[in-house]
């Protein structure tokens, strides 16, 4: 049973992944990916871990592709305006670098003798996560937020001086002004 | 317990900084425009984070508990840390003092400028606390990636780093270069942090969970005891491909970060765009943060698996010194030029790495690091903040190497300390960038890398060229175009410091590289406490 | 065929999904008749008094029946797959939020430990299907409507978070079952009196924030008829147009059911008297508790209602400087001092 839910989730979860990159449309794309997050929701959830799940769920399928949707809408790719990046030259660099990237991964898997320790069974209880975060990784937790300071800042600081069009063409001497 | 009070003394500084960077924004928020409070504030916080830093070594040092691990071994509070910590809070020092006046118009600058008032009303919205918020919020991450003995702390601290950086490039983002610069940095940037995040991930799955840098030590030599002395030669450790893949992935993320040749294309476009003040702290802090994990990762944890990485190390070290000297050659844009010289010094500095993968000389390798990266960034800084004036007074868009010509007779001492950062730069005694290119190199022919010093030194004879070929410009052509440089009195104490720096390290580089040795021997993997 | 534990509880699991359908149309059905009488009342009118006699109760059983007998027309221009995808995400988003609802003692579909969690988790289907909607329609409204939608839901999603972690760390779980069995005995007992001023300021919040998660007045920009025609479903018709509304109506149940359960007791009277005891029979004890909880519950959507027709609408910026300058502190501030009353207690 779980194996046959795993098949199915795993399918789905690549599918979608392929799915992507190929479709040429940026929102369907985005909306692949989501399905992509929602796979991988389903496979922790098997996994014995419905907090991540619904972690997952809640910042991935919730908060970030929202702001992915987002700025695909407010660019306006319409049907014209699809993603023409993929020459045939490109195409065939990037078919070599995935080439090499599964190679790799086949070869990390095959040397992968002993299966992975056993999960613990609370691993994936809210008490678990809050424990880990707050005892564990509590430098890196804050550190997190530091790095969440500064990206506001850094958003408001570029943004607060917009208006493109007044400023001087690529000219403008560092510090002049 | 999985936390203390004694935690907080290992990351005062960092907790100083971040707690500065809210304070400079609601004090410019209660006064505005008012610059020179800021940059006081700052300054006297980053001494006060200097400080910090260099007593909690002391406390450690005398109640004995040096070696005991902090914050659960995400960070360690080693000499070599703490050494560290002290170089990038002087870097955010000098950044924070020739920065002044970067984004308004204070009394004291020329006002004579042609389309200013134009663009004054766009400047003057952005405010200086942002700037020098995000200088010291950066500066926090550089501290915690290079005191990280964890990777999860590497991870974190990298990219707050790297987040700082993109919005510190794209600062004036008005300007076509600046917000160019400031995307190609963060897209690239993502796209390294992603290999290194793989890496990782590899590494976690291939040392069965673990995450710390003593934890994977003990995984990947087969043995969870932690009695072996980390003095000791690492013995042969099991090198399987899901390993070897997660090195190969982290490696990649680092050598992004610190732009070493196959990952550097974006180092000349990011550094020529990018705010000058702004270049100069990309030039010298992220450097430092990195290289400080990346030896401590390869020296410390993994050693045992230099027969792997060393060959692509030593090719990738080749290449980079050589590729970014020969580049250099054809620049005639003073920023790109630094920015190539940057690459070619960090091609320098992986000799440091490749030699601390053998125990017997990684110490000497890693106070040879200290060493070259304490001066490295004494006259990066310098040699930007000249350009930074020059290019003020100059007024152009762009850095020609034209604008120098003549320099020295109309401004005899910022020609003068420009010239003498290139001189270090070229590593010609008696100035102190020949020491730590030498540190370095004899650390490297310790090691035995002798074919590799070899093409270094080749370069730094390449590199001589056109660094002396500014200087000769200043001192030998006559003046163009009339200048109207000023000094404000933060640029000249920050100027100052570099030429007392480059100088008397040159003349005296015992003191220096006594406090590296000793920094460099105190490297520890603390144990992770909490499971 | 043998009955496995297994088949029973599949059968079991099945028949309480269904239930829950058949309930949530039934709800629906009545809210709608219920909104059109109470606006009506309120503005002085009589509203729908024709069909089924009795002041028009058939009145929303035809309007369903003549929506799904209705032509399904997809604009030209629309992104067709996308366009008949999206009520069907915001429907599915909708219900699977009804699976963690204590109705009654035993009456819930899975007694999950992140209950809470799983609640605002799921939620966030409904924000990409509005997404998908407006986007797909090919049309400016709609798309108008699906951005301030989302923008107002992703950033509602935040003090609504923020207010429900309260009684969560005042009772100590994130399950829905232990969150109302802690509430039993009384409403003084009640998370919402119990507690007094932390519990009720997130009460506030809660319910203010959540009329913005349903899109209800005063919070009802992404749907503005009078500026933006209908919003995200503008170009819906029929059984797709019918969908976006159950689920809205149903949303609106949600939301009253969750501040029920957390912070109204649940399924529980509010003097102990007025409960039925397991001992008189499972069976009646749940009746009971349904009862009550669907009371309060419809209390509330019925203060929902009452709110729609009183206040005006407010313009975007309002609705963004009351999110992340009025609720976002006080939430953040209220989570503190919970915290440090727990930590002093």
């Amino acid at each position: 049973m779980e194996l046959i839910l795993f098949l199915i989730i795993g399918l789905t979860v690549i599918g979608a992944g392929m799915m992507v990159i190929l479709t040429k449309n940026p929102v369907t794309s985005a909306l692949y990916l989501t399905l992509a997050f929602f796979g991988l929701a389903a496979l922790y959830v098997l996994l014995g871990a419905p907090f991540i799940a619904a972690l997952q769920v809640m910042v991935y399928a919730g908060a970030i592709m929202v702001l992915f949707l987002f700025i695909v809408m407010l660019l306006n790719l319409r049907d014209k305006q699809t993603w023409e990046l993929t020459t045939g030259m490109r195409r065939a660099l990037g078919l070599v670098v995935a080439a090499g990237i599964l190679l790799v991964a086949l070869a990390a898997m095959k040397g992968l003798v002993s299966p992975p320790a056993p999960l613990d069974t609370d691993m994936g209880s809210p008490a678990a996560v809050g424990l880990a975060l707050y005892r564990r990784f509590l430098l890196p937790f804050e550190v997190a937020s530091v790095l969440l300071l500064i990206a506001i800042i850094g958003v408001v600081a570029m943004l607060k001086q917009k208006s493109p069009e007044q400023a001087p063409e690529g000219g403008g001497t560092d510090g002049r002004t | 317990m999985a936390f203390s009070y004694s935690d907080l003394f290992v990351i005062a500084p960092e907790i100083i900084l971040t707690a500065l960077a809210l304070v400079v924004i609601f004090v410019e928020l209660a006064w505005p425009r008012c610059e020179a409070a800021l940059q006081a504030i700052c300054a006297v916080g980053i001494l006060l984070a200097g400080a910090a830093a260099a007593i909690s070594l002391g406390v450690q040092t005398t109640a004995g508990f040096g070696s005991a691990s902090f914050l659960n071994g995400m960070v360690a509070a080693d000499g070599f840390s703490v050494f560290l910590k002290v170089i990038l809070a002087t870097i955010a020092l000098l950044i924070v003092l020739i920065s002044r006046s970067y984004f308004s118009n204070a009394p004291n600058q020329p006002t004579e400028n042609i389309g200013e008032q134009k663009s004054a009303s766009l400047v003057s919205r952005l405010r200086h606390s942002d700037y020098y918020s995000l200088i010291l919020l950066t500066t926090v991450g550089m501290m915690v990636l290079a005191s990280a003995t964890d990777l999860v702390a590497l991870f974190i601290g990298l990219e707050t780093m790297s987040v700082g950086l993109y919005c510190l490039a794209g600062i004036r983002f008005e300007r076509v270069r600046s917000s160019e610069s400031a995307l190609k940095y963060l897209l690239l940037g993502a796209f390294a942090s992603a290999f290194l995040l793989f890496g990782i991930a590899l590494i976690y799955g291939a040392t069965n969970g673990a995450t710390n840098f003593k934890a994977i030590v003990d995984a990947l030599q087969g043995s969870f005891s932690s009695g072996i002395s980390l003095l000791e030669p690492a013995p042969a450790m099991k090198g399987t491909p899901l390993l070897l893949a997660g090195i190969g992935f982290l490696l990649i993320g680092l050598l992004f970060k610190i732009a070493a040749v196959p990952f550097h294309f974006w180092s000349p476009d990011v550094y020529q765009g990018a705010p000058t003040p702004v270049t100069a702290f990309m030039s010298a802090g992220p450097k430092a943060a990195a290289l400080a994990v990346f030896i401590r990762l390869f020296g410390w944890v993994l050693p045992g698996l230099s027969t792997v990485w060393a060959p692509m190390l030593w090719l990738i070290a080749a290449l980079t010194m050589t590729v970014g000297n020969i580049i250099a050659l054809a620049q005639t844009d003073v920023k790109r030029m630094l920015a190539y010289s940057s690459i070619a010094h960090a091609g320098y500095l992986l000799l440091a790495i490749l030699a601390a993968g053998n125990p017997q000389v990684r110490e000497a390798a890693a106070a040879g690091m200290l060493f070259y990266l304490t001066i490295y960034y004494l006259m990066n800084i310098g040699a930007f903040a000249v350009v930074y004036i020059i290019n003020r007074a100059r007024e152009n868009s762009d850095y020609q190497i034209g604008d120098y010509y003549g320099l020295a007779a109309k401004q005899p001492w910022v020609a003068g300390v420009l010239a003498l950062c290139l001189i270090s730069l070229a590593g010609i005694p008696p100035t102190a960038g020949f020491f730590s290119k030498l540190y370095v190199f004899s650390a490297a022919v310790k090691a035995g890398y002798i074919g590799l010093v070899v093409i270094a030194v080749l370069n730094s004879v390449v590199s001589v060229y056109y660094y002396l070929r500014l200087v000769v410009y200043m001192y030998m052509r006559p003046l163009e175009k009339p200048l109207a440089a000023r000094l404000t009195p933060t640029t000249a104490v920050a100027l100052m410091i570099c030429t007392i720096g480059i100088l008397g390290l040159g003349l005296l580089p015992g003191g220096l590289m006594k406090q590296a040795q000793t920094g460099a021997a105190q490297i520890e993997l603390p144990v992770p406490t909490v499971e | 065929m043998t009955f496995t534990p297994e088949i029973i509880n599949l059968i079991i699991s099945v028949g309480f999904a269904l239930s829950v359908v058949a309930f949530v149309a039934v709800f629906v059905l009545i809210a709608i008749w219920l909104e059109r009488k109470i606006s009506a009342h309120m503005q002085d009118r009589l509203g729908p008094m024709e069909t089924g006699g009795w002041h028009g109760w058939l009145q929303t059983i035809a309007d369903a029946l003549k929506l799904l007998l209705k032509e399904d027309i997809i604009p030209q221009a629309a992104d067709r797959p996308l366009f008949k995808l999206a009520p069907f995400i915001v429907f599915t988003g909708t219900m699977a939020s009804f699976a963690v609802i204590p109705f009654g003692a035993h009456l819930i579909g899975s007694d999950l430990n992140i209950g809470v969690y799983y609640l605002v988790a799921v939620s966030s289907l409904v924000v990409i299907g509005i997404l998908m909607a407006g986007w797909s329609s090919n049309n400016k409204w709609a798309l108008y409507g699906a951005m301030r939608s989302a923008a107002q839901m992703v950033s509602y999603e935040i003090p609504i978070g923020l207010s429900l972690l309260v009684p969560i760390m005042l009772i100590g779980s994130m399950s829905m079952e232990t969150l109302t069995n802690a509430q039993a005995g009384g409403f003084w007992k009640w998370t919402l009196f119990s507690h007094p001023p932390f519990a009720i300021i997130a009460f506030i919040i809660y319910f203010w924030a959540s009329l913005a998660e349903t899109n209800r007045t005063p919070f009802d920009i992404p749907e503005a008829e009078s500026e933006l025609v209908a919003g995200y479903h503008v170009e819906y018709s029929a059984m797709r147009f019918a969908m976006f509304f159950l689920s809205e109506y149903a949303n609106m149940f949600v939301v009253s059911s969750v501040a029920t359960a957390l912070f109204l007791g649940g399924w529980y009277a509010p003097f102990r008297f007025l409960d039925v005891p397991i001992e008189v029979g499972v069976i009646w004890h749940n009746l009971a508790g349904l009862a009550w909880f669907s009371l309060k519950a419809i209390l509330l959507v019925c203060i929902q209602m009452w709110l729609r027709w009183t206040l005006p609408r407010l313009r975007v910026d309002q609705l963004m400087h009351i999110c992340w300058k009025i609720f976002l502190p006080f939430s953040f501030a209220n989570v503190l001092l919970v915290s440090l009353w727990i930590v002093l207690k």
